[in-house]
């Protein structure tokens, strides 16, 4: 089998601060990776890497084995759900257009094909009664839907996803992770999804790369968020959690506190006596 | 009635020159309006009509026309808020204010020593104006820089769009992000700058936002949004300055009311009526509706 990703040795640092260090993995077509870990770990920059948008100081990226250049229709890219105004003269139609054709200058010529390739991604993400609607009118989770079909309208190997997952209620979460994961079985999608919290992601995603340190593990879910592998990782000791079908990671920090949050990444969002 | 005054402006040379570099500039401030919604920067648009202020009331100074004052400030100001500006909408915004502040310190400076030792009417062109008193040597370069500025945007609009909506995808398409801001910036700061010789630095963005809003309620496309404002925005100018040519007769005092109030009340209009006929026409449906 041909991974669709591939990367090796990756170094990123900004300025004398590294980021992460000779990371060195692959990622198979058709599977879905979900990009976790704590604030400043590095799950965006990694995504930017992948895409080509930050040249790395050391080591390479090859899709479909070829080093990653500028001007890929082969890369897809979702951003965080952004707010936009009520008016904005822009139609779900429009905004999955751009995906097509957004990089060329002048006009598009309005043909059959054009029409059908944005029908088509509309289609895959249940959104085709978005089409003529304004994008600043829709639901957070409506909007992100419509940025995923802009993003694989071109019929991308590779779809990147920067925590999109953000700002949407429980019930957009489910169905955005749901659509993601039928993206990357049926269309044979290399798929990479940064999130806060795992929790989303268990029973959909095939893999988690868990950054942290400066360095990363990957696996599924089960053999990665164990205390063992995590404490690991971290370089101090780390706990996994288990309730009612959900996973909280919580860390024994040095002053003998326990900071736990459930997004599956010992910050101190919530401090335990 | 008779329409004869009409025919008598259109054969007055000040009238002629003001009908042709004002709608045409009205065309592009619509355009670029269109995507200055899109974009979310009318902030930007502001700041670009204070520094032009500054710039046209210096020019005034040393004695040069008001336009290359404008222009200057606000071809510098929009090249420099792109590039000094931070990461977020909040901390470029923020650095805009100050260097702001300190912009339209010098404005109020350039405008006293204006009204002291230069033009006693420098400071009522800048901010009110001077459509009317426009130099005929500059239509034909105001023609074809709004030309120019008008076929830039209708050939980068796209990955204009593009990058505005999904700033990543663009560059992963190897759209130059940064380029597309700093062409946009200089564009909108060349339809703000000309329209503060319509419209005065006060009001120079009555013609951005104004028309640009009341299209995008009707026209949900960027590009026909900004076509149709173009369209509305030229109309107005050529309304207000018949009707400012028009009004020398309204007061017995015999003065003509400056073509800015114009522009800005038609402005207004254009923006309120539909929004107001709609909701008229919403309740008149569902009266019907429950009879």
């Amino acid at each position: 089998m041909n991974p669709a990703i591939v990367f090796r040795d990756l170094t990123v640092s900004y300025g004398h601060r590294p980021v992460f260090a000779n990371l060195t993995g692959q990622i198979q077509a058709g599977s879905f990776v979900g990009v976790l870990g704590p604030n400043g770990a590095g799950k965006s920059t990694l995504l930017k890497v992948l895409a080509g948008l930050i040249r790395p100081a050391a080591g390479s990226v090859e899709i479909d084995g070829r080093p990653v250049k500028r001007r890929a229709e082969s890369i897809g890219y979702v951003p965080q759900a952004v707010q936009m105004d009520e008016d904005v003269p822009l139609t779900g139609r429009d905004l999955v257009g751009l995906g097509l054709d957004g990089h060329r200058l002048g006009f598009p010529l309005p043909t059959r094909r054009r029409r059908e390739a944005i029908e088509a991604a509309l289609a895959e993400v249940n959104a085709l009664h978005l089409a003529d609607r304004r994008i600043g009118r829709l639901s957070g989770g409506e909007r992100q839907r419509l940025l995923i079909a802009q993003a694989i309208v071109s019929r991308p190997r590779v779809l990147l996803l920067d925590e999109p997952l953000n700002n949407l209620d429980l019930a957009s979460t489910q169905q955005v992770v749901e659509l993601v994961k039928r993206l990357a079985h049926e269309g044979e999608m290399a798929v990479l999804l940064v999130a806060h919290d795992v929790n989303p992601l268990i029973g959909r995603a095939d893999e988690i790369l868990y950054l942290a340190n400066g360095r990363m593990a990957m696996g599924p879910i089960d053999e990665v968020l164990r205390s063992e592998v995590l404490s690991d990782l971290y370089g101090y000791p780390v706990e996994v959690l288990r309730a009612a079908g959900r996973i909280i990671v919580a860390a024994g920090a040095m002053d003998g506190h326990a900071h736990a949050v459930s997004a599956a990444s010992p910050e101190a969002s919530v401090m335990l006596p | 009635m008779t329409l004869g005054w009409i025919q008598e402006a259109l054969a007055s040379a000040p009238v002629q020159h003001a009908l042709v570099a004002g709608s045409e500039i009205a065309f592009l401030s619509g355009l670029v309006g269109a995507f200055v919604i899109l974009r979310g920067q009318s902030f930007a648009g502001h700041v670009l009509t204070d520094v032009g202020t500054t710039g046209g009331a210096g020019a005034y100074l040393v004695g040069l026309n008001g336009w290359f004052g404008f222009l200057s400030f606000g071809v510098i100001a929009s090249v420099g808020m792109e590039l000094a500006g931070g990461r977020t909408r909040g901390e470029r915004d923020l650095a805009t204010g100050v260097v702001l502040s300190l912009a339209l310190g010098f404005g109020a400076l350039f405008l006293y020593l204006d009204a002291q030792l230069a033009h006693a009417n420098a400071s009522m062109a800048v901010l009110f104006g001077s459509l009317f008193t426009l130099d005929p040597a500059l239509v034909p370069w105001i023609s074809s820089l709004a030309a120019v500025c008008a076929a830039a945007m209708l050939l980068i609009w796209r990955p204009l769009a593009l990058a505005s909506v999904n700033p990543e995808l663009a560059r992963v398409r190897g759209v130059p992000v940064r380029a597309m801001s700093i062409a946009f910036m200089v564009v909108l700061a060349v339809a703000v700058e000309t329209d503060a010789l319509v419209a005065g630095s006060l009001l120079a963005t009555a013609l951005i936002v104004g028309p640009a809003a009341a299209a995008a309620r009707f026209v949900s496309n960027p590009l026909r949004a900004g076509v149709a404002a173009g369209v509305l925005g030229a109309a107005i100018v050529v309304a207000s300055v018949l009707l400012s040519y028009d009004s020398y007769n309204w007061l017995p005092q015999h003065t003509s009311w400056p073509v800015s109030f114009f522009v800005a009340a038609l402005a207004f209009l254009a923006y309120v009526v539909p929004a107001a006929a709609r909701r008229f026409g919403v309740r008149r449906m569902a009266e019907v509706t429950e009879a």
